[in-house]
């Protein structure tokens, strides 16, 4: 049996606890900083390794759908830049035979498109398409965030507590 | 080369054409460029002799004998590297024993690319009416320290309650009430007087200047953003690149010409553990001169905030918004204009993804910072500032509706 993430994890965070940290001495303050960041990282870490494929799919999913909630407020036709990367990309969130990697590549080359397709908007004379795309990116970036909030919340940043969510039900929608 | 490839291998046209594409000022437009150069050929790792060249450097600036004595690193800052010596040495006729000093030295990469001679020049123009460290010597373009570096004196001070816990970068410090008694009057005066500051005498040689009336400031502020963002970032974002495109469309001409620290907040200054009097402001390197809603925005940014037991929010760990936002005016005389307010909300959330969502993680992948472990952790900070931006977004969009 391969041992489990969760179990290389704590194994590695509590060598770094119990001998290594105390190892290294109150008096160099930076090699303390960062051996504590490396600590928090392995656990945020071990949250996030179980939710890993299912989140790249997920994002992939919603911009997908982004993508296609944009072409059809700007009319774009099928062969359209925007629509064509969002067909590339669909099918990957399909297959279980991908890499974290090819879908983080799938996710970069769409957020490209869409981020292209909202420059292209909004140098056009065209006030109602734009109002109608800052509508959706508003709408659509809350859902979005909030599953990549959900995601590093270990990290202890978020200020929101009120809509951050447990990584499971982020990723549920 | 595609974009992503210009990014790690920047080539001269690619340069240049940032350069056109995003004027701003003189200096920072020098500084990214350098940091462009910097990344396409990289200096030879390892081999410098730091302490020869600390030593080489302050022979030629102290005049007779000195010792230079206990060289270490210092922590804290995600910034630039610190170190921290004593120095026996006479400064104008007196003799001093065991001064400590602070050296701040670019990294290879820095989350935020700035210029020491900006930051020497406004400590230096401040010092007669705020608590600073004293300013000492600079190398400007790292001909002797390999880096740009500047020296100063060492200021004595804490950055949060001896008991006080907090996030790295000092955001998140929890003060009780006395400490929020004794510090947040303080932080208004020194922050009034920045945005009243006007020395005619001072070097301020490495800033441009802004026209009153028009947008000059905002503008450049936006383009050093986006520049960075365009030379930096690992991902697009959506919310950020429609962000981009409404500070441009909604920027209002300058009412007033402020120095502008730039990253004003608890955790950037020092105080007395025992008296609670601030003993130093410090990291200036983001300060310019423009609209000083810039820095009212950052102190009420929510990333910043602390809430108590009771469930109050404190602003910068200090303040109740409204509260601040009447004493800041009173303190000051300079009107706090809310349509301002509103769009420096929005720039500031902005800014900070660019920081966190871009230049953190560049850096980190890169590995051209001694901070690169907690750089990819500051790095989870740009969600909750995506999550600022969206909100401060359809809050101004609202309010011009």
């Amino acid at each position: 049996m391969q041992p489990g993430f969760d179990l290389r994890i704590k194994a590695m965070n509590r060598a770094m606890k119990e001998v290594v940290l105390p190892a290294i001495g109150v008096g160099n303050s930076t090699a303390v900083e960062q051996a504590s960041i490396i600590m928090a990282t392995l656990e945020m870490m071990r949250d996030q390794i179980d939710h890993a494929h299912w989140f790249e799919v997920e994002d992939l999913l919603s911009l997908c759908d982004f993508a296609q909630i944009l072409a059809d407020a700007a009319g774009l036709p099928p062969d359209s830049a925007l629509c064509q990367a969002a067909a590339d990309a669909k099918p990957l969130t399909a297959r279980h035979d991908l890499t974290l990697s090819t879908l983080k590549t799938a996710n970069g080359k769409l957020r490209d498109a869409i981020c292209t397709f909202i420059d292209e908007v909004f140098d056009r004379d065209d006030a109602a398409l734009q109002t109608a795309v800052q509508e959706i990116i508003l709408t659509r970036s809350e859902k979005d965030i909030g599953r990549e909030r959900a995601y590093v919340a270990k990290a202890n940043w978020d200020v929101f507590p009120e809509s951050l969510k447990p990584l499971h039900e982020a990723l549920a929608g | 080369m595609n974009h992503k490839e210009l990014q790690r291998n920047p080539t001269s046209e690619w340069i240049n054409a940032l350069r056109l594409r995003y004027p701003m000022e003189r200096t920072m437009d020098d500084t990214l460029t350098r940091k462009l150069r910097r990344r396409a050929a990289p200096s030879p790792a390892g081999g410098e002799d730091f302490p020869a060249q600390v030593q080489n450097f302050l022979a030629k600036r102290i005049d007779g004998p000195f010792t230079m004595k206990n060289l270490r690193p210092l922590t804290g800052g995600a910034s630039k590297e610190q170190f921290v010596f004593d120095l026996d040495w006479t400064c104008n006729g007196e003799q001093r024993t065991a001064e400590r000093m602070v050296i701040r030295r670019e990294p290879e990469e820095s989350v935020v690319e700035t210029s020491r001679l900006r930051e020497y020049q406004l400590i230096a123009a401040v010092k007669d009416i705020l608590p600073v460290p004293p300013v000492y010597w600079l190398d400007e373009t790292g001909a002797e320290l390999t880096r740009p570096t500047m020296i100063c004196g060492f200021v004595t001070g804490v950055q949060k309650p001896p008991a006080g816990t907090s996030n790295v970068t000092g955001v998140g410090i929890q003060f009780d009430e006395a400490h929020r008694a004794a510090i947040g009057p303080q932080f208004i005066e020194y922050l009034a007087k920045i945005h009243n500051f006007s020395n005619p005498t001072a070097d301020l040689s490495a800033f441009d200047m802004p026209r009153l009336g028009t947008t000059d400031d905002v503008d450049w502020q936006i383009n050093w953003w986006s520049r960075v963002w365009r030379e930096d970032s690992l991902e697009a974002v959506p919310l950020f690149t429609f962000a981009e495109r409404w500070l441009r469309a909604n920027r209002k001409p300058l009412d007033k010409i402020s120095l502008v620290h730039g990253d004003f907040r608890t955790g950037n200054y020092l105080f007395d553990a025992t008296t609670k009097k601030i003993t130093a402001i410090l990291d200036w390197e983001l300060g310019y001169f423009g609209d000083r809603h810039m820095d009212l925005a950052w102190i009420l940014m929510e990333i910043f905030s602390t809430t108590d037991a009771q469930g109050n929010k404190f602003s910068s760990s200090l303040f109740d918004e409204a509260d601040f936002l009447a004493e800041y005016s009173r303190v000051s005389g300079l009107t706090v204009d809310p349509e301002r307010l509103r769009y420096y909300k929005v720039f500031v959330a902005w800014k900070g993804v660019v920081h966190t969502q871009a230049t953190a993680l560049r850096v980190a992948s890169g590995a051209k910072s001694h901070q690169d472990v907690l750089l990819s952790w500051f790095s989870g900070l740009s969600y909750p500032l995506l999550e600022s931006l969206r909100r401060t977004l359809a809050v101004a969009i609202d309010a011009k509706a």
